[in-house]
């Protein structure tokens, strides 16, 4: 995967700008009252379907730069969500590198148990450091709705990622042959 | 692909991992920073939210307009039941209003009489609402008034109805304030029938629990819920609700501020009453200690 810089920047400044309009978004006072049930964390699940596809483009320090403005933003304990996403995408891509082929049902299972073991963390973490804990039963709607929203935001965002991908296909013919 | 492989990986060099590792010993020392000198690092957050929350208000104005109007859209399929509605509450009210008037003589009288300085707490200064904590788990609303208005934090926060929740954390334009919903919040509060004192504990539902009362028995719903002026953080007197009992005979209060709209809020100013701390001093020269000790 060698895309043109510009291409690689262009794509980097797009994610931030996701992030950050779906972090500004949620911040829109058109909710008084406490949610009925905790909606799906959108940042983390974009995260991951970009790095699953594109592990090229996201690097360490823009998952961090992003969730830090959301730390920063929703009023969580700052460093410790952006640490653990960074971790569990720096294992996703570990996971998934190098196998574009691999059966989306196989993917979904790995992604949705990385998110799983985020959210269980970030539990833990809070206890530990006896910080309020997140109500269980919320927290448990959460992650699940966030495994569920996986394939619709990877199919939203596939046009996107493809278009690049196929402006790189390698020009070396033995290696394409392989 | 084999090809993936063999590209030279960016995590994979050493100088990839070494940022990497740079950057985990990064955020765990700023969580531990935060954790351990909280208010340092909250300002900053809250210089962040300065910074970013007013310019992104002028983009996001129109889209909080439109959900608004989309609702009051919805609200017109039933514009004669509630045109009923409204007439009946205006006979009521003109009832009140006769009555309300009758006091506010008989009020303004007597406080003449006693000569009566009303407390300066009653001055305000009113700030729209520009964005909530956009979190399934905290309860709180950002006000576009700050430090440059004079905000201070502590302040109670009404809607000009009942009481919203106080400030917490002041930037040069903005200031958030935490609802009486938010699991952090606590508000002493008294029953108004029979002056018995409580706390309002939030715990992320609209209805937040009364605890810490003395004789629960004693307490029927529709008691009125003010705040008890107790700590010296909010005023005394100040509207908060109505009791309501749940089904499992717990007593919560239904908030008398509309929080499910919020879009002014009025931020009382305060200042903490003066506490007379030495016994005497006005009188005159202290007495000399009859047995003789220091």
């Amino acid at each position: 995967m060698h895309d043109p810089p510009l291409r690689v920047f262009r794509l980097q400044l797009t994610y931030l700008a996701i992030v950050a309009l779906v972090v500004l978004l949620q911040t829109l006072p058109l909710q008084g009252l406490p949610y009925p049930f905790a909606p799906a964390n959108v940042p983390l699940v974009v995260t991951f379907a970009w790095i699953v596809r594109r592990p090229d483009i996201i690097g360490p320090s823009l998952i961090t730069l992003a969730f830090l403005f959301a730390d920063a933003i929703l009023q969580r304990p700052p460093g410790l969500w952006t640490l653990i996403v960074l971790c569990a995408s720096i294992f996703l891509r570990t996971r998934t590198r190098g196998r574009n082929e691999i059966l989306f049902l196989y993917e979904w299972l790995i992604v949705a148990m990385v998110i799983g073991v985020s959210f269980l963390v970030h539990y833990f973490a809070l206890m530990f450091t006896f910080l309020p804990v997140p109500d269980v039963q919320q927290y448990v709607v959460q992650v699940l709705l966030s495994i569920l929203i996986y394939p619709i935001c990877k199919w939203l965002f596939r046009p996107m990622l493809r278009f690049a991908l196929t402006q790189t296909l390698h020009p070396s013919a033995p290696e394409t042959a392989r | 692909m084999a090809r993936d492989r063999n590209t030279p990986d960016r995590y994979s060099t050493a100088l990839g991992r070494l940022m990497l590792g740079a950057l985990v010993v990064i955020l765990l020392g700023l969580f531990l920073l935060w954790r351990i000198d909280n208010p340092r690092i909250e300002r900053l957050r809250m210089e962040i939210t300065d910074r970013v929350i007013p310019n992104f208000s002028a983009v996001t104005a129109p889209v909080t307009s439109a959900v608004n109007i989309l609702r009051s859209a919805r609200s017109y399929t039933r514009i004669y039941q509630q045109n009923q509605e409204l007439r009946r509450e205006l006979q009521q009210m003109k009832a009140w209003k006769e009555a309300a008037l009758q006091r506010e003589q008989e009020n303004a009288r007597l406080l003449d009489l006693n000569n009566v300085r009303l407390d300066p707490k009653f001055t305000k200064i009113t700030g729209v609402v520009l964005a909530d904590s956009g979190s399934p788990f905290r309860q709180t609303v950002l006000l576009n008034v700050g430090r440059r208005d004079g905000i201070m934090d502590g302040w109670a926060t009404i809607d000009g109805i009942g009481l919203v929740g106080r400030i917490a954390g002041v930037g040069e334009r903005t200031s958030r304030v935490i609802l009486l919903t938010d699991t952090s919040s606590r508000i002493a509060v008294s029953i108004e029938t029979n002056g018995q004192r409580a706390m309002i504990v939030g715990d992320n539902t609209s209805r937040p629990p009364l605890e810490f009362l003395e004789a629960p028995e004693t307490v029927q719903p529709g008691d009125r819920v003010v705040t008890s002026g107790d700590g010296g953080v909010f005023p005394s007197g100040l509207l908060v609700g109505q009791v309501t009992q749940t089904q499992s005979g717990r007593l919560r209060v239904r908030l008398a501020a509309d929080i499910q709209r919020l879009e002014f809020l009025r931020v009382l100013r305060h200042q903490p009453r003066e506490t007379i701390s030495t016994a005497g001093a006005l009188v005159g020269v202290q007495l000399s200690n009859p047995s003789g000790e220091p």
